[in-house]
């Protein structure tokens, strides 16, 4: 457990370090809702601003009243389902190109000048989103896979049934955190090597996850649960909070951003915490296409050129060599190390303690130093490659 | 129905019909003797004594009520007027789970009431609707039912095996009337419904004529679905044996000419039948020993023997029977006792509010049977409460539960389309184990499913209105009293994360749109659409006479109601007999209300169309006065700007509302204020208006609301606040109360507080999006 509340510690300095970026994933769900909410609040003014009634909205009987709207003439202006359905659409592809932002950001190795935010979602975006539908498509697989375990206590009685529902949760919930860490983990390794192949990518960092799961796995409870807390924490307060007043309306508004601005902040930290991970075990490279090594040598060999080019350097410490052939990785891929001199080869079983992951990644600013410049054609090949 | 066939004269009564009898009367006997008994009238008066105790008057006895006619046959009470029996049912029953067949005999002893004779019998076979997909039943429900789909695999039926008019045959033996046996369709001719059978007679039946029929019947009971069936071990019988329709003279429930009320079961119907008496005998398997619940008194203890075990129930004066076994059910007993159960202060309001006594507001004692499924163990307290709550809610305010028991069944899980039903002294209910724990064990299901089907003892199974024609008064009434029981006794019907509901406020909400496509008072299968038939005969009749309520004050209401049921139970009475009711109780002519409300499809809504507030400026112009021509007032220097928003102002009607700067410290500022209120529905309805003013001054006005729309124009030292439609809440029906006023400042805080509670839910809703993608 040490293990993961070290990186959640990391996480929460990554994210402190970047408020700015925290700010905008908390944009990222109040703009769409705030847009809704405007719509709706405009519908809403002919018929309460001026009536009596709608007192009683502030005494808690705001059923009444909102039923009384919906059959009036005002409440008929605008298509409020499809327009949330839209709005709910666009907030969760926003989103999805905030963590492409987020992760660059997180990954702290922008230049001097750089905009790493929108440079991460120019870079990372479209992979981000085909990324967010292969995730979507296996959480859906995981729902219907706990179909099965909730029909298994159907046959009991009401209490049976209800205790297979809640089963049903629980497995959903787990199979949920292990696909989320995956998805979680293969962006990350996408947007630090710049690569494409999401599918892969997924199914890599998912192998990953269920290797180190008793790390990945905690750690992302902690933040999962917390934000549970956090939120629940706010809906009993609310029930047991009357509302009544005008200061009252602005406490509540206060405390609700409140909230959903520490959970910006958490999930900010997550990503953190999981970046740090990734950067930790040597930032393997998930979502590139494999390439060729020697199993016997620990450093793949150049391949042979016709050319009059002279041969290449050996790849360690040096960057991969551009080929046309595909060379081919150790089985778990592992990663390639850079040119920082303090990483070594990692084992091929990865059984971290915390002397065996060593210092943990400098501050940004200690680390940009370090970065390995990332030439144009580095990157082509990364935006090129397909899935 | 069926022309009548040669009539033969009988000869003489057999014997038999008294030795059959004679059990049925000791069991009557010992049923009257254990005092479950409804009376007629209201209970006897409490009297004191010596020591200052109160002690009751005997209750009358079944020896009593038998000499009410001469000498009848030993143990007959039919015919009784103050039992208002038509017949006597001794029924038997044999339930076998594993083929879901009961096989039963009927021995029924039917009295001619009316001033005809009577040329043929007709019986319901209600549960043949769910033997085939062409039924009536079936095709108007479409095999779905209360949120259940039927099991086509499971079909149910009835099928007698035989039918023996006794003393009517060749040298006075039983007369077969099997061979006679017709099925006919009354409501709409199809030929596959057999739900009405019909058996014509050779020899009518005369008035005040006895007859006994003696049935073989086989029930297969269906997969539960609409209220009865069978599931694993779990049987409901409702309606399962052959039921005797109700002859209507001419008159009754205002019949032009006598014939049988006899109609088919329909997917909104339920039932209608005449009051009676009933000894059953219940045989089952030996492991639901103990596990048995039915209509009335269980008489002695079960009988076990080769394997089987054998319950007897009876009850008086009531409409039908049902029973219920599971050897799974958890039975738990509690006596509801009025010394400790019904609140001082609660009997001491109500009889305020009736103008009477609390010592005519007297409850017996009932012996309540919870059959629970052990999954709802921790839920058993909120029906026990529940049922305490109707019997003191509904019993002090129309009159004491004059029944010794009440059954209550909670159905399982696979069985819960049998929940949420009344039969006399037994009713279905419901709950779910999430009920159980926080937050969701503040949605009152249990409680309202237990107060709305306890009420039905009263609201069917006393006044035992015609359920397929007047379904409303049945259902709506009772929806009426639920409603009041359930505000009395919980805070909120529906609370959850903060939001709390009331179950007025969930009956308008019920009613969706409210545009009303049918009156309230139709024949149950003759709405448009079968959710026009639940809005109409539940929560629009609950909302209409709330609305009563409040228009006739809560005093009158309640004692016209209390009246209503007092003069009315155990005699099926009408929409019109209800009416009629509550005028005369009132002594005001309500039919302008009822036609509107009941017969109708207008909507009720009543708006404050504008609210104007203009300053009175001192005169300007030219005037002639004393037949000379004056100029009064000067133009103020103003430049082109300020005349030109001047001008703006006044065109947009603000003007008076900023007024000038210094003016409400004038003293001498007159104001001009202007209401107007408009009738947007077609509904008319006298209202009140009433006008605020700044120093707080109120103005109240009366509007017969008949025409489109009135003006009232003051013209006052005060200007106007607010102009508020129906101010006392009077306006139950009133569609939307939110345009029933208008201020003249606008308030946004309510607007912003809902704004906020959007924007809590909308932005966790988009939030989670982020975890999905």
């Amino acid at each position: 457990m040490i293990l993961p509340l070290t990186l959640s510690g990391h996480g929460f300095r990554r994210a402190r370090r970047h408020l700015a970026t925290v700010l905008l994933l908390y944009l990222a769900s109040l703009v769409p809702a705030l847009l809704v909410v405007s719509l709706i609040s405009a519908d809403l003014g002919p018929s309460l601003d001026r009536s009596l009634f709608a007192e009683r909205l502030m005494t808690g009987d705001g059923f009444g009243v909102w039923m009384d709207f919906q059959r009036s003439d005002e409440s008929g202006q605008q298509p409020i389902f499809s327009v949330m359905l839209g709005r709910f659409l666009l907030a969760t592809l926003l989103q999805v190109l905030v963590a492409a932002g987020l992760v660059e950001v997180l990954l702290e190795r922008a230049a001097a000048g750089e905009r790493p935010f929108l440079s991460g979602i120019g870079r990372h975006g479209f992979r981000f989103v085909r990324s967010g539908l292969v995730f979507a498509v296996m959480a859906a697989i995981a729902v219907a896979l706990s179909v099965p375990v909730r029909m298994a206590f159907q046959k009991g009685g009401d209490r049976l049934a209800l205790i297979g529902l809640l089963v049903q949760g629980l497995v959903i919930f787990l199979l949920y955190a292990v696909l989320r860490l995956a998805y979680d983990f293969s962006r990350v390794s996408a947007a630090a090597h710049g690569e494409g192949r999401m599918l892969v990518g997924f199914f890599k960092a998912l192998g990953f996850v269920f290797r180190h799961l008793m790390v990945v796995l905690p750690l992302f409870l902690l933040f999962a649960v917390t934000m549970a807390v956090l939120h629940l924490g706010l809906v009993a307060i609310r029930a047991r909070w009357a509302v009544d007043t005008p200061g009252d309306v602005l406490g509540w508004l206060l405390a609700q951003q409140a909230v959903f601005f520490g959970i910006a902040f958490l999930r900010t930290a997550l990503w953190g915490a999981e970046v740090t991970y990734f950067q930790g075990i040597g930032e393997p490279r998930w979502c590139g296409r494999r390439q060729p090594q020697p199993r016997a040598a620990p450093t793949p060999k150049a391949p042979p050129r016709p050319t009059s080019r002279p041969a290449p350097e050996p790849p360690e410490p040096a960057p991969e060599p551009v080929s046309a052939t595909p060379q081919i990785t150790p089985e778990r891929d592992e990663p390639q190390p850079r040119t920082e001199p303090e990483q070594q080869a990692q084992p091929e079983t990865l059984r971290l303690t915390p002397r065996e992951l060593g210092p943990l990644p400098e501050p940004a600013e200690d680390r940009a130093e370090t970065r390995p410049a990332e030439g144009p054609a580095e990157r082509e090949q990364g935006e090129d490659r397909e899935d | 129905m069926p022309s009548s066939l040669p009539i033969s004269t009988p000869r003489r009564r057999c014997p038999r019909c008294v030795r059959r009898f004679a059990p049925l009367s000791a069991l009557l006997l010992g049923v009257g003797l254990a005092g479950s008994w409804p009376l007629a009238q209201e209970p006897p008066q409490a009297t004191s004594t010596s020591e200052g105790a109160t002690s009751q008057q005997a209750v009358p006895r079944v020896s009593t009520l038998q000499s009410a006619e001469g000498t009848p046959p030993v143990g007959w009470s039919v015919r009784d007027p103050a039992l208002k029996t038509v017949y006597d049912t001794m029924l038997t029953a044999s339930w076998n789970p594993e083929e879901r067949l009961i096989t039963g005999t009927e021995t029924l002893s039917w009295r001619n009431t009316s001033s005809v004779p009577v040329h043929n019998l007709c019986f319901h076979h209600y549960l043949n609707a769910f033997s085939s997909n062409r039924t009536t039943f079936m095709r108007e429900s479409g095999g779905q039912l209360r949120g259940d789909r039927f099991d086509d695999k499971r079909w149910g039926w009835i099928e007698t095996t035989s039918v023996d008019l006794v003393g009517r045959g060749p040298d006075g033996g039983a007369l077969d009337l099997k061979p006679v046996e017709q099925y006919i369709s009354p409501d709409d001719g199809n030929p596959w419904d057999r739900t009405v059978a019909v058996y014509p007679l050779a020899e009518p039946i005369l008035p005040g004529q006895v007859i006994t029929v003696d049935i073989g019947f086989e029930s297969k009971m269906p997969a539960i679905f609409a209220r009865t069936g069978a599931e694993g071990d779990y049987i409901l019988a409702g309606q399962w044996f052959p039921k005797i329709g109700v002859f209507e003279d001419r008159g009754d429930r205002g019949r032009a000419e006598p014939g049988w009320n006899c109609h088919q079961f329909h997917a909104n119907s339920e039932f209608f039948a005449d009051f009676g008496n009933y000894s059953v005998t219940l045989t089952l398997p030996e492991r639901y020993a103990g596990k048995v619940g039915a209509t009335g008194v269980q008489l002695g203890e079960p009988e076990i023997a080769d394997g089987q075990v054998t319950v007897r129930f009876a009850q008086v004066g009531v409409h039908d029977f049902a029973w219920t076994g599971d050897p799974s059910f958890q039975v738990i007993e509690e006596t509801f006792d009025p010394s400790r159960d019904v609140p001082p202060a609660m009997r001491r309001g109500v009889a305020d509010t009736l103008g009477l006594s609390e010592e005519d507001l007297a409850l017996k004692p009932v012996e309540i049977t919870l059959l629970l499924q052990p999954d709802h163990a921790n839920q058993a307290e909120r029906y026990l409460r529940a049922a305490e709550a109707g019997i003191r809610g509904y019993g002090l305010r129309l009159g004491l539960y004059p029944y010794k028991t009440l059954t209550m069944v909670d159905p399982p899980r696979d069985g819960e389309g049998s929940g949420g039903m009344e039969y006399p002294t037994f009713i279905t209910l419901g709950t779910r184990s999430l009920l159980a724990y926080p937050p969701f064990d503040r949605l009152l299901m249990p409680e309202v499913v237990t107060v709305h089907e306890f009420g039905h003892q009263y609201f069917q199974g006393m006044i035992a209105s015609n359920e397929f024609e007047e379904s409303w008064l049945d259902e709506g009434i009772n929806s009426y009293y639920e409603m009041v029981v359930m505000e009395e006794e919980y805070p909120a019907t529906l609370g959850f994360l903060g939001l709390d509901i009331s179950s007025f406020e969930l009956d308008r909400a019920r009613l969706g749109s409210w545009r009303f496509t049918d009156p309230v008072d139709l024949p149950a299968w003759r709405y448009l659409t079968r959710s026009s038939y639940g809005l109409n005969s539940y929560p629009r009749t609950a909302l209409t006479l709330r609305h009563l309520e409040n228009l006739l004050g809560a005093e009158t209401f309640h004692r016209a109601m209390r009246r209503f049921f007092q003069d009315h139970k155990l005699t099926h009475p009408t929409t019109a007999d209800f009416e009629r009711s509550i005028e005369e109780s009132t002594g005001q002519d309500l039919r302008w209300f009822f036609d509107q409300a009941l017969h109708s499809t207008r909507q009720l809504d009543y708006a404050v169309y504008s609210i104007e507030s203009r300053r009175v400026r001192d005169e300007r112009g030219v005037f002639w006065r004393e037949g000379e021509r004056v100029e009064e007032g000067e133009d103020k220097d103003e430049g082109p700007l300020a005349q030109f928003l001047k001008g703006f102002r006044e065109g947009r009607g603000d003007s008076a509302d900023d007024g000038e700067q210094g003016d409400e410290d004038r003293e001498d500022t007159t104001w001009e204020n202007r209401v107007a209120v408009i009738r947007r529905g077609d509904f008319v309805h006298p209202v009140t208006v009433e006008m605020r003013f700044e120093d707080h001054g109120v103005l109240r006005r009366t509007w017969d609301g008949e025409s489109r729309w009135v003006r009232w124009t003051f013209t006052t030292d005060r200007r106007l606040v607010s102009a508020e439609v129906d101010p006392d809440g009077i306006l139950a029906l009133d569609r939307n109360r939110l345009d029933n006023s208008e201020r003249r400042r606008p308030d946004r805080w309510p607007r912003r507080k809902l704004a906020t509670e959007l924007l809590f839910w909308l932005q966790s809703l988009f939030a989670a999006g982020g975890w999905l993608a």
